[in-house]
């Protein structure tokens, strides 16, 4: 025991020594949280559009100041000919195009059913779609105001079935509440796998590993003492970013946080098992950064903090249950939002428990003192 | 010339050595643009949701059949009643329940128009919003089939018409964040790793003191970067084309030069890191929170910049993949030249120039 904590005092010096990442570790966690869940954002709005006119009617300003006023688009250029539209849309001016046709409200009158052109700039797909859902849904609003209007008979529908709908769990309607536990796992995971991973390989690289491998400390304690001071920073960690989540986004933590943090201490004793085992098997700190970096932006890709994990295919799905990052952002979704207890989340305890004690038995297998093997 | 030729080849020696970091290098473009292009997607499907028919009637039945027919929906939970809904909701972890008000068959035949209630879990609001969206559009149908044919013309039609990606692939979008997140790991994390590792354990002072002068060090240590960046470019490319049919409507050429030249914009990246820290855990670090984080979010990689608060989007500006993400868009989705992303061209110089500037003071000033 006084070996361990001997050896916890070296590490802890050496930690607090470096002012640089500790003042990135104090830093970092709160600016990413404020900058990048304002980044993160898949919401649509300010969408650019040119508004080409044809018909020049009535009719036609009527539905275009219905556009004005819709919070989504920003009318950017009226014109009265596709081409400076179509130009304009090739410069990255315009995201959609909405063409009314000439003889619009005479059509319109005449009960021909006009037809109206969207142009949409698809390079991003899912905006494109977006936009033009947004537009189809203004002109169908404005079509019963317009019949009234220009005095059509009114096209009534015999039978509809009505939809309403209400959101839960996210009362206050943002894209943030949803990003803020993710991106908060996602920092926690990269900053102390990464820095646990670093820092073993830095005792191989510069040679001071050989001297610890003479001494008479065991295996265990190496280990322990390597891997505690950075389970308690990621502790730490995210307990400013839930203090931020809190204070600055006022987010109402809503679940059981001893829930939370139990799970985070599982959860934080299989990323420094990864981050060990990926220590042991590399020579160099830019190998290590790089097979950390490798494998933990594959796990944040696809643990369903940017995008839906209902939305991956089956066979993603199946692999997504090895998958540490995913468990996170779940389970702190779950209980910090949803209110969620133990009893809902029993099977992801017991699967992170079960992955962390897997992975640290073989990084101290996989250890050995005499590494000739490396 | 040959005292440079034979450091290059003593870098590259390093270089491939290191055959798992290799690996990494060309094995992250292939992983990135398969989970792109094939994992992420933002049509969901088999979503779990639980239905609460009060009405267990006729027309629910079939409405339920239609939802359970489609492949957005699995049915996991059928319920009597909406009193322990929450409990469903947390428990099976359902995403959205719809409600079947009792007389929704009688409404059906005859009186006001039938409603029904739908409970999303909203705490992924994309989730939500495409839901209630895919359930909307069962319904649509379903009442189209069951209401009598109408001989009225709605009041207009619309055409849509998707340029530049007709078929609103997302994998187009996303290639061009991919290749500079690549080419920024490979040039300016690498070499802001190695310079600084030269610098940890004294070996700077050694390749000082030969011969060679200091400028043809650095250049030494990065040529082989430019090198395999380049080549990583023309994979990235490549893949994109040949396997996301991904089109390339400008100058294949003109578009190696902007990649070209991005790469020199993440080496002097990379200069720049080493030359304000001094070890490799503080580079790796820095290129972690500088470059890495910064290139995925606020790029318009993954996240459009204009969705941004008004205060964000000046810092997405200073962000250097942002520019060349935006030259590699046009060039190839919509055939720009040249000519047309000069702005990206002059924005990217003139960082790569500001950057070695910097980076040569600092240097000079530890020097002395």
């Amino acid at each position: 025991m006084r070996i361990l904590l001997a050896l916890l005092k070296k590490e802890f010096l050496q930690i607090g020594r470096n002012t640089f990442i500790l003042r990135l570790l104090l830093l970092v966690p709160i600016l990413q949280l404020c900058i990048l869940s304002q980044a993160a954002n898949f919401e649509m709005k300010n969408l650019s559009l040119i508004w080409v006119d044809l018909d020049n009617s009535p009719s036609s300003q009527f539905i275009s100041k219905k556009f004005q006023a819709s919070r989504y688009f920003i009318l950017h250029k009226v014109t009265h000919s596709p081409m400076p539209a179509l130009h304009e849309m090739q410069n990255n001016k315009a995201d959609l195009i909405v063409i009314i046709p000439a003889h619009f409200e005479k059509e319109l009158r005449s009960g021909q059913s006009p037809v109206v052109s969207f142009v949409a700039d698809a390079v991003n797909g899912m905006k494109a779609g977006l936009a033009s859902n947004y537009a189809a849904h203004i002109f169908m609003e404005t079509a019963g105001e317009l019949a009234q209007q220009l005095r059509l008979p009114i096209i009534a529908k015999n039978f509809d079935i009505q939809t309403t709908y209400s959101l839960w769990y996210n009362p206050i309607l943002e894209y943030k509440t949803l990003i803020l536990p993710g991106l908060l796992a996602v920092l926690v995971t990269l900053v102390s796998g990464l820095l646990a991973a670093l820092n073993i390989v830095r005792e191989k690289e510069m040679g001071t590993m050989e001297q610890m491998n003479v001494s008479p400390i065991a295996k265990w304690q190496f280990i322990a003492a390597k891997l505690l001071p950075f389970w308690l920073i990621g502790l730490f960690e995210i307990t400013l970013g839930l203090g931020v989540i809190r204070w600055v986004f006022q987010i109402p933590l809503l679940g059981n946080l001893a829930l939370l943090y139990a799970f985070c201490g599982i959860y934080m004793a299989l990323i420094l098992a990864l981050g060990l085992l990926i220590s042991n098997v590399s020579r160099t700190q830019s190998q290590a950064m790089f097979v950390t970096t490798f494998f933990f932006m594959l796990f944040i890709l696809t643990s369903g903090v940017f995008t839906p994990v209902e939305s991956m295919p089956s066979w993603a799905q199946t692999l997504n249950k090895a998958n540490p990052i995913a468990y996170f952002v779940d389970v702190s979704r779950r209980i910090l939002l949803k209110g969620a207890s133990f009893q809902h989340l029993k099977t992801s305890f017991l699967t992170v428990a079960s992955l962390a004690s897997l992975s640290l038995a073989l990084a101290i297998w996989r250890y050995k003192k005499t590494h000739a093997d490396t | 010339m040959s005292a440079l030729a034979a450091f290059v080849k003593k870098e590259f020696l390093h270089i491939f050595r290191d055959k798992r970091t290799l690996l990494i290098i060309f094995c992250m473009p292939i992983a990135l643009v398969m989970i792109f292009g094939i994992v992420i997607s933002t049509e969901i499907y088999d979503a779990k949701i639980a239905i609460v028919d009060a009405s267990s009637g006729i027309r629910a039945q079939q409405l339920i059949e239609k939802i359970n027919a489609s492949n957005y929906f699995k049915i996991v939970s059928h319920l009597r009643s909406s009193s322990n809904l929450e409990e469903i909701f947390r428990s099976q972890n359902i995403k959205l329940a719809i409600l079947i008000p009792q007389n929704f068959d009688k409404d059906f035949q005859n009186g006001p128009p039938p409603y029904i209630q739908l409970i999303a879990d909203a705490s992924d609001l994309n989730v939500a919003t495409t839901l209630i969206g895919n359930i909307t559009s069962i319904v649509q149908a379903f009442v189209e089939e069951n209401s009598p044919p109408s001989a009225s013309l709605p009041p207009f039609q619309i055409t849509t018409r998707m340029y530049y990606n007709p078929e609103q692939r997302d994998v187009f979008m996303f290639i061009p964040g991919i290749l500079a997140l690549v080419l920024m790991i490979v040039s300016a994390m690498m070499t802001s790793i190695t310079l600084v590792r030269e610098k940890e354990f004294g070996t700077w002072r050694l390749l000082s003191s030969t011969p060679l002068p200091s400028p043809i060090i650095i250049v030494g240590k990065l040529i082989p970067y430019f090198l395999l960046s380049a080549i990583n470019s023309c994979f990235i490319l490549g893949l994109a084309t040949s396997v996301f049919g991904m089109p390339i409507h400008g100058n294949p050429f003109e578009l190696f030069l902007v990649c070209l030249l991005f790469i020199l914009t993440s080496l002097s990246l990379g200069i720049f890191i080493s030359s304000i820290t001094h070890t490799q855990q503080a580079a790796i670090l820095a290129s972690m929170v500088g470059l890495f984080l910064p290139t995925t979010f606020l790029s318009g990689f993954i996240f459009p910049i204009e969705n941004m608060p008004a205060w964000l989007q000046p810092i997405a500006q200073i962000v250097p993949a942002k520019w060349f993400i935006e030259a590699i868009k046009r060039m190839m989705l919509k055939g720009a030249s040249l000519q047309h992303v000069l702005t990206q061209i002059y924005v990217l110089a003139g960082m790569t120039v500001l950057l070695l500037t910097i980076s040569i003071r600092r240097s000079r000033k530890q020097a002395t």
